[in-house]
């Protein structure tokens, strides 16, 4: 195995048991500190990272991981959480490709808007899929309000994690992060 | 060197492309865990108890830091004021309202038709819309998918499905989730079904039948989930159409599922105490009221 091979290994693992653990935070440790406050989409964080700045390959695997991850986190059928995940990834590398500048401010509007349309796709999926789908009565515009606040709020932080870690695994540039922090 | 990078995207890709059908096996079956995320699942409960034993050591720390700080206060003061001992007891005031919470949780755990199994409350579902917990008893205590969960103050939900050490449980304000029920003052029965994370809604509620704001919906026992006569909801609102047979109730559940820290699981329902000394020792406990 290259050192290549085993860094990219190194870099798919690494989000692997960071995103594990921090869904696992989303779901006890947040409640239990912050009680009814909406917590960030920690998920979102890494997924939006991976459709900037890697490979459709790549990304393909972490969506499916990704997946694998949320649906043991949540009842949601995984169809819903994959068709949701996959509009994210798809729109986000394709809104790259027209509008882009470097650095965490980016990053952080980029997953501001990738929550609302998360939770517009869930909808949406929901209605299309589920027997008994997600009714109007679900909808809480507040508590996404609240959501997109609060994980636009740690995306600058995630950003300096994530640059770092891949500057350790994939020799990614991280001049415009030093410069934003 | 080059060879060995290709075959990795192209691994993979394989990977993607044949998880998809997988995925697809749990299709239309809320629920069912497919074998493929079963340990993820496991991974996930395990990550969770983790986090809350954390949680729970800060909490006992923090807990002995502050006692210890206002106990130091307290002895100050109390040498001026000569009364150590009230001051003491009122810096056990947290420690005091902890036990009797336990008290009546043991009382209930007393209650002789039912086999209940304690557990703690280790997460939530990640999507607020669903209103699911995470329990830290699994198939290893023999809970089983469709066992009750109850609470001191009431219905909470059911179990939908359980690995080794943590359960999930569908809460009744989930949509998917109903209880067959009834109007306690009037009889009347209906079906509780889960609206959002705050209310729910009794359904197949005829027109005729008499319902009014502040009534008890009780479990009937006729699903064969709930143990017949514990409290699930307090009617908030109920409209009537011009038209049609039913009429639209809804609920406030008596069980704040937001605060919940410790349940019951409803192992086995016991056939022994009649109908009236059930109800006998489900009042006693002041039950929703």
């Amino acid at each position: 195995m290259t050192d290549e091979t085993k860094n990219e290994s190194l870099n798919l693992i690494i989000y692997f048991v960071v995103n594990l653990l921090l869904l696992g935070l989303q779901s006890s440790l947040w409640p239990s500190i912050a009680g009814s406050i909406p917590s960030p989409h920690f998920l979102m964080y890494s997924l939006l990272f991976f459709a900037l700045f890697h490979d459709l390959k790549t990304g393909a695997a972490f969506l499916i991981f990704s997946v694998a991850l949320y649906s043991s986190y949540s009842i949601v059928p995984i169809e819903i959480l994959f068709f949701c995940l996959a509009c994210i990834y798809v729109l986000v590398n394709q809104v790259k490709k027209r509008v882009f500048w470097p650095g965490s401010s980016y990053f952080t509007l980029m997953s501001g808007i990738s929550v609302i349309l998360f939770h517009f796709c869930y909808y949406l999926f929901s209605w299309m899929i589920e027997d008994d789908a997600s009714g109007y009565a679900s909808i809480q515009w507040g508590f996404w309000l609240l959501q997109l606040l609060s994980t636009a709020l740690f995306a600058p932080l995630f950003y300096w994690i994530f640059v770092r870690v891949e500057a350790a695994t994939r020799g990614f540039d991280t001049s415009d992060v030093e410069e934003a922090i | 060197m080059n060879r060995n990078r290709i075959n990795l995207k192209i691994i993979l890709v394989l990977l993607a492309i044949l998880s998809l059908p997988v995925f697809s096996l749990n299709l239309q079956k809320p629920g069912e865990n497919p074998w493929v995320l079963r340990p993820f699942s496991m991974v996930a409960g395990f990550v969770q108890e983790a986090y809350m034993g954390f949680v729970g050591g800060i909490q006992n720390t923090t807990r002995t830091y502050l006692n210890l700080v206002d106990i130091n206060q307290q002895i100050k003061k109390l040498k001026e004021e000569n009364s150590q001992l009230k001051a003491k007891m009122l810096n056990f005031d947290d420690l005091n309202l902890e036990n009797q919470r336990y008290r009546e949780m043991l009382k209930f755990q007393d209650v002789k038709h039912l086999v209940l199994v304690p557990a703690q409350v280790i997460g939530q579902d990640i999507f607020a819309e669903r209103s699911v917990i995470r329990i830290s008893v699994g198939s290893a205590q023999g809970i089983k998918k469709g066992q009750a969960v109850v609470h001191p103050n009431g219905v909470v939900g059911y179990v939908l499905s359980s690995s080794l050490g943590s359960s999930v449980v569908l809460l009744v304000t989930d949509r998917y989730a109903v209880v067959d029920a009834r109007v306690q003052r009037s009889r009347a029965r209906g079906i509780v079904k889960g609206l959002n994370p705050t209310h729910a809604e009794l359904v197949y509620l005829q027109r005729t039948d008499e319902v009014e704001i502040g009534d008890l919906v009780v479990s009937s026992g006729l699903d064969n989930i709930f143990p017949e006569g514990f409290p699930i909801a307090r009617v908030d609102g109920v409209q009537k159409e011009s038209s049609g047979i039913t009429q639209e109730v809804l609920l406030r559940p008596v069980v704040d599922t937001s605060q919940l820290e410790e349940v019951f699981v409803v192992k086995q329902v016991l056939a022994g105490p009649p109908e009236e000394k059930k109800t006998e020792e489900l009042s006693s406990l002041d039950l929703g009221r």
